[in-house]
């Protein structure tokens, strides 16, 4: 492959500058690795068939020295190389299939003005662009700079994607190495950083015949058929990848004996909602292997089953009388289910995500005998267990199902709200999801966007390059009042509070010292001044006196034998002032007026009411008023050159009850429109 | 829109409006405690002013007197309801959508000719049963009626005939500021007094006792020393400024410690116009009003102590 070195330019990145980029010196490699690449992987997956998962298979085997030194003989120095890897090297695949590979251009010379860069260049060139849809897994574009912190710095991208004329297979190699080591792998450089591709330019190789014979060299599988995926090869690498354990409490648990169990363990620490799990509610499932052999969400280590569980009770999509923890034997009242809300922070109501947690015993814990599962601390932080109380564990994620972090702080502010644990051994596992969909206010002032933002947007920008926690930007306090919600509801869950009788307020003394040092409101709810100040109202009030629908007002009312005699005011309104006005009368009833049609349709006699000689009393001019046929109606009708804004009429009209038993019904009077056909509107 | 016609003359509120002497309202409680009603604008009552009276413990009578002159006037005559010969009943009734419920009170039968005397209803509302606002009337009913039908005149008993006196609104609930103090049994051996703090977030808890508390030991040998009533209008003895001060001093220290960097910009920023108030905005008034000195532990504790001493100066000198 032909080799292209980086040329020292203004703000030219180096190799050794981008070995640190990720800021993240505290999380084991492996886990960093796999936190990004299965992220990339179901990114690339998004668009694929949803029924299905995305896989993403972990190889790591032996490879051949000569294989590297003889693919990349140019711009290598093989002398280095043999010394620096004098056993044999070991090469790590990850291989996703089922997404969409490394799509788009694969030069910036083909780039449109405006257009998309492509999964391609993003991937094997870009470092630091940022995405710019929301509910991506990655953002900062720095993740993939783990990758040449594996080893020696060499990372090959070998993908097969869908083209308009069938489909192409692409690969390139890269390495990344600090120019400044005096034993690097790169002859001649000045950034440490350099490429191999196709002999022309500097792009990838695309002849299968090249590509294939790379990829065998490194003991690859092409993809075939209708397969289109992407395979990182990372090769050279490191020796010192697993962590080290403290042994002093104990032998470290059995995932420290090789790369692949580490990684197994991995996936499942990082993934534990995604992992072989029908029920994710956001996107692709996922299906993830090592060397060939794959990760059953019932083979996952116990801590990670309960937090998938939580996941599912949070979505609500999979039976609970079947799950995990029921299976388990762990009670309702050992589950915590409490929705989030925030005030004053989204467009809508509703809750801002859900607060799931479980106390749950050693032995539900399938840590004795015959199981002996290692405890939640030691599969999550690879750590001795440090006895009880146990720190509750709380975990939060966004949208692509990633475990943002694992928290065990017992600070008063943190996510378990200062609870340190239940005496009796019990742990304490949680999980935050929040509700992606939810808007956000626009705020500038609290670090906001000027316009409405999703939750998702903005826990995705308080995160960092490496994904590893949530802080919220200059100003807001979404995260901040997130993780103080549960911390409260899970100390609650872990110490409820006691209801003491012997406690009572001392009123007098209350407000004789709010007297003292409060303003007199606004810091309690008492009513010793009277109602709460009315606080300004946001819009219009109705205001104004032009009224909108016709309005009736009975002024005076007078009793006279069978008869009630009214004076009434009509306001006219201005819905389709052209059209007449009709004064009805109806009979008062528990479920409302009931109307003549009503009244004999039902069969209950003759109506008891009737409007009888209307009288117009308004000097407006054409006005007409006539008595509607079965008496329970006064059609008024106006020019339409007299029908001005603020039209009144007045009147009398008589209600003649018409039976003894009329006298006990009560008459309800009423104003409606009607069309030109004479039918109410 | 449709409005519902009387079938008969009802009343509408004749009386009050001229005469205040005409209808009067007197509050009390159980265990005589006066629930401290004050009237806060026209027909509003406001309850708790200098009282120890909570609408969670203790039971709210009011009773209403109402002249008999007038009465019978707006009743019985030319604009009246009913013919003399007829027999009304009036109650007191409480509506209260806040507190989701209405009722009557006992009833008393009125006639024309009956003995000269003023009429004296009464209500007795339950404890814990009364918050947010409510409206009381006096209602007029139909007892027994003339014998013959008169057109305009209710002849059903029971028929509503309406209110006597515009109704008045009693307020429970507002958003009048009182100061988290709770009694406690902590045992004679106990503290005399203790900060009760139990809020995750400052900003965000309101400034009440779930989440923030002076908790008095009425186990206390000096329980009893902390409140002096002799002194009327302030009513806390020099030891309980002390406590007062101390505990003050106190939440403020803490609240400062637990904000970190936060607290200084909070400070600086504008008081907060929605919502009920935080734990971090009492502080933040304490500090304003008081001009209380944070810098230092003792420094607060020292101001602190003078700000009340000032306020105490200040509402002696008032009254």
């Amino acid at each position: 492959m032909k080799y292209y070195s980086l040329q020292l330019q203004p703000m030219q990145e180096s190799g050794a500058f981008l070995l640190r980029a990720l800021q993240n010196e505290e999380t084991p490699l492996l886990d960093l690795l796999v936190r990004e690449s299965v992220q990339n992987a179901l990114d690339a997956g998004r668009n694929g068939n949803q029924a299905l998962p995305v896989s993403v298979d972990f190889h790591i085997r032996e490879h051949s020295l000569d294989a590297i030194a003889s693919t990349f003989r140019e711009g290598l120095d093989v002398q280095i190389l043999g010394k620096r890897y004098p056993r044999t090297p070991k090469l790590l695949e990850i291989r996703d299939s089922g997404t969409e590979g490394l799509t788009g251009p694969m030069t910036f010379d083909s780039v449109d003005a405006n257009g998309q860069h492509g999964n391609f260049l993003k991937l094997v060139f870009e470092i630091g662009r940022t995405r710019a849809d929301d509910s991506a897994g990655g953002s900062w574009g720095l993740g993939k700079t783990c990758y040449f912190r594996m080893g020696a710095g060499l990372v090959i991208y070998y993908s097969r994607i869908k083209t308009a004329d069938g489909y192409e297979e692409r690969l390139m190699a890269s390495l990344v190495e600090d120019e400044n080591r005096v034993d690097r792998l790169l002859l001649t450089t000045q950034t440490g950083i350099a490429w191999w591709g196709a002999n022309d330019s500097l792009r990838a190789i695309t002849a299968p015949e090249h590509i294939h014979e790379v990829l065998k060299a490194l003991g690859a599988q092409p993809f075939t058929g209708k397969a289109t995926g992407t395979a990182i090869i990372i090769p050279l690498l490191k020796e010192n990848l697993l962590p080290v354990f403290d042994e002093e409490g104990g032998p470290a648990p059995w995932w420290y004996s090789s790369y692949e169990d580490y990684v197994n363990v991995a996936v499942q620490r990082w993934f534990s909602a995604r992992l072989d799990n029908p029920f994710f509610a956001s996107g692709r499932y996922l299906s993830a292997s090592v060397n060939g052999k794959e990760i059953a969400s019932a083979d996952m280590l116990p801590i990670f089953r309960v937090s998938q569980c939580l996941y599912d009770r949070a979505v609500g999509e999979a039976p609970e009388e079947e799950d995990y923890l029921t299976a388990r034997g762990i009670k309702s009242n050992d589950v915590l289910c409490r929705a989030i809300q925030l005030r004053g922070e989204f467009v809508g109501s509703g809750q801002t995500g859900w607060l799931l947690a479980a106390a749950i015993t050693p032995r539900q814990l399938q840590m004795d005998a015959p199981d002996n599962a290692p405890s939640p601390e030691t599969c999550i932080f690879s750590k001795i267990d440090s006895g009880a109380p146990h720190r509750p564990i709380v975990t939060f994620m966004r949208s692509p199902g990633m475990n943002i972090c694992w928290d065990d702080s017992v600070d008063s502010r943190g996510w378990a709200g200062g609870f340190t644990g239940f005496s009796d051994g019990r742990y304490v596992v949680a999980l935050f999801l929040p509700d992606s969909e939810q808007e956000l206010l626009p705020s500038e002032a609290r670090g906001l966007r000027s316009t409405i933002q999703s939750l998702e947007g903005y826990l995705r920008s308080c995160e960092r390059a490496d994904h590893a926690t949530w802080v919220d930007i200059n100003g807001g306090r979404v995260v901040e009042k997130i993780r103080a919600q549960c911390g409260r509801a899970l100390k609650e869950f872990g110490v409820p509070p006691q209801p003491s009788v012997t406690v009572k307020p001392l009123m007098r003394m209350s407000r004789k010292l709010a007297e003292l040092v409060l303003p007199s409101r606004g810091f309690g709810g008492d009513g010793r001044f009277g109602k709460a100040a009315p606080r300004a109202t946001i819009g219009q009030g109705s205001g104004g006196h032009t009224v909108i629908s016709p309005e009736l007002e009975i002024m005076e009312i007078r009793y006279v034998a069978s008869v009630i005699a009214m004076k009434w005011c009509l306001r006219w309104g201005m819905v389709q002032p052209s059209m007449p006005r009709e004064i009805t009368v109806s009979v008062d009833s528990e479920a409302g007026p009931i109307t003549f049609d009503t009244w004999v349709e039902s069969g209950l006699g003759v109506f008891p009411f009737q409007l009888e000689s209307p009288r117009v009393s308004s000097a407006t001019p054409s006005v007409k008023s006539m008595e509607v046929a079965n008496g329970t109606g006064v059609r008024l009708t106006v020019g339409t050159a007299s029908v001005q804004p603020g039209l009144m009429l007045e009147g009398e009209l008589y209600v003649r009850i018409i039976e003894s038993g009329g006298k006990l019904l009560r008459p309800v009077i009423g104003v409606r429109i009607l069309d030109t056909k004479g039918a109410a509107e | 829109m449709s409005i519902r016609l009387p079938l008969y003359r009802m009343l509408n509120a004749p009386l009050g409006g001229g005469s205040e002497s005409e209808v009067t309202y007197v509050f009390r409680s159980g265990d005589g405690i006066d629930p401290g009603a004050t009237l806060v604008s026209v027909d509003q009552y406001a309850l708790g002013k200098d009282s120890d009276w909570n609408p969670a413990e203790h039971p709210l009578v009011i009773q209403c007197l109402i002249e008999r002159a007038p009465l019978l006037e707006a009743i019985f005559g030319p604009q009246g309801v009913v013919s003399t010969d007829a027999e009304i009943l009036l109650a007191l009734e409480w509506a209260s959508a806040d507190s989701c419920w209405r009722t009557l009170g006992p009833v008393h039968g009125l006639r024309h000719e009956a003995e000269d005397e003023d009429v004296v209803l009464d209500i007795e509302l339950e404890p814990a049963t009364v918050r947010g606002s409510g409206l009381l009337s006096v209602q007029a009913f139909l007892g027994q009626f003339a014998a013959e039908f008169v057109p305009g005149f209710a002849h059903q008993p029971g028929a509503r005939l309406g209110l006597l006196a515009q109704p008045i609104e009693i307020v429970i609930d507002g958003d009048g500021s009182l100061f988290p103090v709770l009694e406690e049994s902590l045992g004679a051996e106990g503290p005399l007094w203790e900060l009760k703090a139990c809020w995750s977030d400052p900003q965000d808890e309101p400034f009440s006792s779930d989440y923030v508390a002076l908790v008095l030991n009425n186990a206390h040998p000096h329980f009893e020393q902390l409140r002096d009533r002799r002194a009327l209008n302030i009513e806390q003895s020099p030891l309980m400024r002390q406590v007062f001060a101390a505990w003050l001093a106190l939440v403020i220290a803490q609240v400062k410690e637990d904000m970190g960097a936060q607290f200084d910009t909070y400070l600086g920023a504008p008081d907060a116009d929605e919502g009920i108030a935080s734990i971090a905005d009492a502080v933040r008034s304490f500090i304003r009003l008081g001009d209380l000195r944070t810098g230092s532990l003792p420094e607060l504790f020292i101001s602190t102590q003078c700000w009340l001493d000032f306020r105490v100066r200040e509402l002696e000198n008032a009254t």
